[in-house]
């Protein structure tokens, strides 16, 4: 037993180094990584970064509204006197925790609905499933999201939700690919002949299959979800003021162009650059799971 | 004779999808809690006013019962009043629509006359200094949502440059063509109405861009790939050995089997297209359907919101179904079935 | 002796990967001569396809010298960086013939429109379109294809794997090549198939007088079809000679390993294979690439590569066991 988990442990190591090697080829994916992971530690920082922690709950001080970036507000300031850097660094927070929550919500609905409907392939459980599938992709996903979040109160859970209602699909639908093609391998087959359950089947043969599929998906929807909830936030169906969230400032900002420019330029900013940092990333992840021949 | 068996497949399945859905926008949009009603006729109208209108919207009847109503107009044409704006809402939606249909559709010339010529470009000279550019160009492109770009737009080239204009269709000094299908451009074609053509084409520019960039984006970088995949394959190589000179490979041998992904994705990117516009229309103040849509959810229009997400579906579904007619075009393997 | 057709000069092949570089091809040269048929054979992965892809420039070597004397061209052109004007002369004389053939064609069009289109240009008289369907029709017979109208209107997923594989070698010879390069053609396909190929193709390139590259892993059909056969293992040559010579007299150990591996109907004892693997590409053995494996292994053989030795007049290997002294 010793002798197999020492190989095994190599054996990881092994893909773990070919891993990166093809991910660093990449120079744009590895400078993606590197803008990700400032942002993330900027958001898990963002108390100690800032001093104006203050502005992001209820906090006016009109005699220094208005401000044009400066020494003193980098980005500077929004009606109220908020400093704009500081909002945008929380900001961030929420963001990645909506992807978060939207990701953390559908992507196990999803791989698990694809999974059953990859492996009960052909049955009815595959057509129902699937037709409940066929059902939310009828619609774009913003609009169902949309359409959601407006009957509800908007708040930053609501959206959270509304969108994983349309984003499991795309799990689901990926996940089915892989599992129903996996249905007829060989390794399925023979577990099944062994007298393996479903349950093992389904999670411990089929599974590690799609993970990497899965992997890269995760990784790109990262972007998108925080894309999908600053355009909620646009609509203000997301975080509602004071709490800061980067597509109500984008739509509170453009308001007052051109003057006050700096107040929607700097959180636009933020989002592209955060969703291009995943994009990049989600690239180089592409060329790291393909064809593991080398 | 089995691409049409297949076809009409996909075409009854997505009906049975947006019946489904209809259901789904139907109860949720009953069940929301707040009282819509309430909320349209304000808080100093008497009860009886409110009443009455729950009572003509069927509200206080099972939600089964409700839903039966609601499809039997819709079948007839009905969608219900709007809360809001008093009307029809197939009236609401008569006037509103073309105009986005005008921005749609020039918003998907855009991505496709510029997204796959330019993802063939970067294909073939792939790696070289046009690629990267693109490639940049893309990366930037994807990463911005439209509502961005808009906003961006409307700053640089409104405001600050004055090129183009801030909102609406048509300046307010130039002459309305008679509407015979609702689209200005269209319209005034037929009517010779040159003027307003030039006018709102104008007006145009900047929304449909707005909403075409990161379409277009990604349609290069997927083209971008295929272009790039199918270059080293074998019969390209074959081909090659032949002295067929480039440029006829290029515009015909590799150019069809490397347009299956775009294509393929185009249906996803009228979906986006038209979840963008909603955010799109509203900045630049296009007095279109996706406006419509926004201001109805925003506002809890129970008739209204029901109708829009039924649309959406059907142009959603009407698009797809355009789509796959065009991969079955391109592969053949679809149109003969295996062997 | 007739004239040399093609020539490969040391050839290096590397490709880089996450630890180091995988040097695939490690010093080849050979000949071809006009109206030679040659073998290439090796096992799975010693290089012998990439050598064959260097040579229309499907891959790129990272050393070494490929001349071909064109006739379009009328000189001998580089093919490792030729001129763009004297490549597109020489492209249409060399031709390769495919693997898999179902993925050597285009698969949205049908044969008719590739076959049509490569006629147009390997002869540049312009001619009736109709011409060009009769020609193609006719080539199609000679590769024994019954019924050609009906695969001309077919798309190649529509055709087996023998039928697409008569159709690329038939737009191959169409072009009427001075080279014709076979990368296992009939590996993909049944085994009764592959026999009828080889025929087809042993009579087609006699009849036209093409010189042909048969690069192969199964040694029976090489000794049919082959005037001479490079014996290929990890990236070099180690023995060349006319095919009976080698199969009757081995000289190097490891084709004497490779003629014990084949099960024989007469032998008492079962075949007995070479024992160790092949080598790693990324560091080979050192001196010979076989050493490691070698039953009859001196001290040199670790420290250098063995040049060619002469054993008789046509045949040669690269064994140091064979090194006569001087």
């Amino acid at each position: 037993m010793r002798i197999l988990e020492s190989k095994w442990r190599r054996h990881r190591l092994e893909s773990l180094k070919k891993g990166w090697y093809k991910f660093s080829r990449n120079r744009l994916s590895v400078l993606g990584l590197c803008v990700i992971v400032m942002i993330v530690l900027a958001a898990v920082f963002a108390p100690y970064l800032t001093p104006y922690s203050e502005h992001v709950g209820p906090y006016l001080a009109f005699d220094e509204a208005k401000e044009p970036p400066s020494v003193k507000h980098p980005l500077g300031t929004d009606l109220f006197g908020r400093d704009i850097l500081t909002r945008i660094l929380f900001g961030y927070r929420l963001s990645l925790l909506m992807a978060a929550m939207v990701i953390g919500l559908s992507a196990p609905v999803g791989v698990v609905v694809g999974l059953l409907a990859g492996y009960f392939h052909r049955t009815w459980i595959d057509r129902i499933l699937m037709r409940i599938t066929d059902v939310f992709l009828a619609v774009p996903g913003l609009i169902l999201a949309l359409a959601i979040t407006s009957v509800l109160t908007p708040n930053l859970t609501n959206a959270a939700m509304a969108l994983s209602i349309a984003w499991w699909t795309w799990f689901a639908r990926l996940v089915y690919g892989v599992a129903s093609s996996c249905r007829s391998e060989f390794f399925v087959r023979s577990a099944e002949v062994l007298g393996e359950r479903w349950p093992h089947i389904v999670f411990r043969e089929i599974l590690p299959n799609c993970v990497s599929v899965i992997f890269t998906k995760i990784s790109l929807d990262v972007g998108w979800a925080i894309l999908a909830g600053a355009s909620l936030g646009f609509l203000g169906l997301g975080a509602q003021p004071p709490t800061p969230d980067l597509g109500s400032m984008v739509a509170d900002g453009s308001k007052h162009m051109p003057e006050l420019w700096w107040m929607a330029v700097f959180p636009a900013l933020a989002i592209v650059i955060t969703v291009l940092g995943f994009n990049l990333i989600g690239d180089g992840l592409r060329d790291m799971f393909a064809i593991e021949e080398l | 004779m089995a691409s049409l068996v297949f076809l009409g497949r996909r075409i009854g399945l997505s009906m049975l999808g947006l019946i489904g859905l209809s259901l789904l926008i139907f109860f949720i949009s009953r069940v929301l809690p707040g009282d819509p009603v309430r909320m349209a006729v304000g808080p100093r109208a008497p009860e009886w006013v409110a009443e009455n209108i729950r009572e003509q919207m069927h509200l206080d009847k099972p939600l089964l019962v409700q839903y039966y109503y609601w499809v039997r107009g819709a079948l007839r044409g009905d969608l219900g009043h709007s809360l809001f704006t008093r009307r029809p809402v197939s009236r609401d939606l008569k006037e509103f629509l073309p105009a986005t249909g005008e921005l749609a559709f020039f918003t998907i010339l855009i991505v496709a006359g510029f997204g796959i010529p330019l993802g063939v470009v970067a294909g073939r000279y792939a790696n070289s200094w046009i690629d990267n550019l693109v490639r940049i160009f893309c990366y930037y492109s994807v990463s911005t949502p439209s509502f961005i770009f808009a906003t961006l737009f409307l700053l640089l080239f409104s405001h600050v440059l004055d090129w183009f204009p801030t909102f609406g269709r048509l300046d307010m000094n130039i002459l309305r063509p008679p509407a015979v299908t609702g689209m200005i451009t269209v319209d005034s074609l037929i009517s010779g109405h040159f003027a307003a053509f030039w006018n709102t084409l104008w007006h145009m520019v900047l929304p449909a861009f707005s909403l075409a960039l990161p379409g277009m984006a990604q349609l290069a970088r997927i083209t971008r790939s295929s272009i790039h995949d199918n270059l080293g394959k074998e019969y390209i190589a074959f081909e090659r050995g032949f002295g067929i000179p480039d440029r006829l490979i290029m515009s015909k041998f590799l150019l069809k089997p490397s347009l299956i992904p775009p294509v393929s994705i185009l249906g996803l990117e009228v979906a986006a297209t038209l979840s963008n516009a909603f955010l799109v229309e509203f900045i630049f103040g296009w007095p279109g359907f996706s406006r419509y849509g926004i201001n109805v959810m925003l506002q809890k229009d129970l008739n209204a919101m029901s109708a829009v997400v039924l649309v959406v579906g059907v142009i959603f579904v009407v698009a797809n179904i355009f789509v796959d007619v065009a991969v079955t075009f391109l592969n053949p393997k679809i149109r003969l079935g295996t062997g | 002796m007739r004239p040399t057709l093609l020539e490969i000069d040391d050839l290096h092949v590397e490709f880089p990967i996450y630890n180091g570089c995988l040097k695939v091809v490690d010093g080849v040269s050979f000949a071809a001569h006009s109206g030679e048929r040659l073998g290439l054979v090796g096992e799975s992965g010693c290089g012998k396809t990439t050598c064959g892809r260097c040579v229309v420039r499907l891959v790129k070597p990272s050393a070494g010298r490929i001349c071909f004397s064109s006739k379009h061209a009328g000189k001998t052109v580089d093919l490792v960086q030729p001129g763009k004007e004297e490549w597109k002369q020489a492209r249409t004389e060399i031709q390769m013939i495919f693997q898999n053939p179902i993925t050597a064609l285009n698969p949205v069009f049908t044969i008719r429109t590739q076959f049509k289109t490569a006629l147009q240009f390997v002869d540049p008289k312009r001619r009736q379109k109709k011409e060009y369907l009769v020609r193609a029709a006719t080539a199609l017979q000679e590769v024994q294809l019954p019924d050609p109208r009906r695969i001309l209107k077919s798309y190649p997923f529509q055709l087996s794997g023998g039928m697409c594989q008569r159709v690329c070698i038939a737009m191959a010879l169409a072009s009427e090549p001075e080279l014709l390069i076979a990368d296992e053609p009939t590996t993909a396909l049944d085994v009764t198939v592959q026999e009828q190929i080889l025929q087809l193709l042993d009579a087609l390139v006699e009849e036209k007088g093409t010189s042909l590259i048969y690069i192969t892993h199964n040694l029976g059909v090489i000794r049919e079809i082959a005037h001479r056969v490079h014996i290929m293992y990890a990236g070099t040559i180690v023995e060349s000679g006319p095919p009976r010579e080698l199969f009757s007299n081995p000289l190097h150990p490891y084709t004497q390993g490779l003629m014990n591996a084949v099960p024989k109907l007469t032998a008492d004892v079962m075949s007995r294979g070479i024992p160790g693997s092949i080598p790693d590409y990324v560091k080979p053995p050192t001196g010979c690439r076989f050493h490691p494996r070698c039953t009859v292994r001196l001290p040199i053989c670790e420290q250098t590569r063995p040049p060619f030795f002469p054993a008789s007049e046509d045949h040669k290997v690269a064994c140091f066991s064979y090194q006569k002294e001087a």
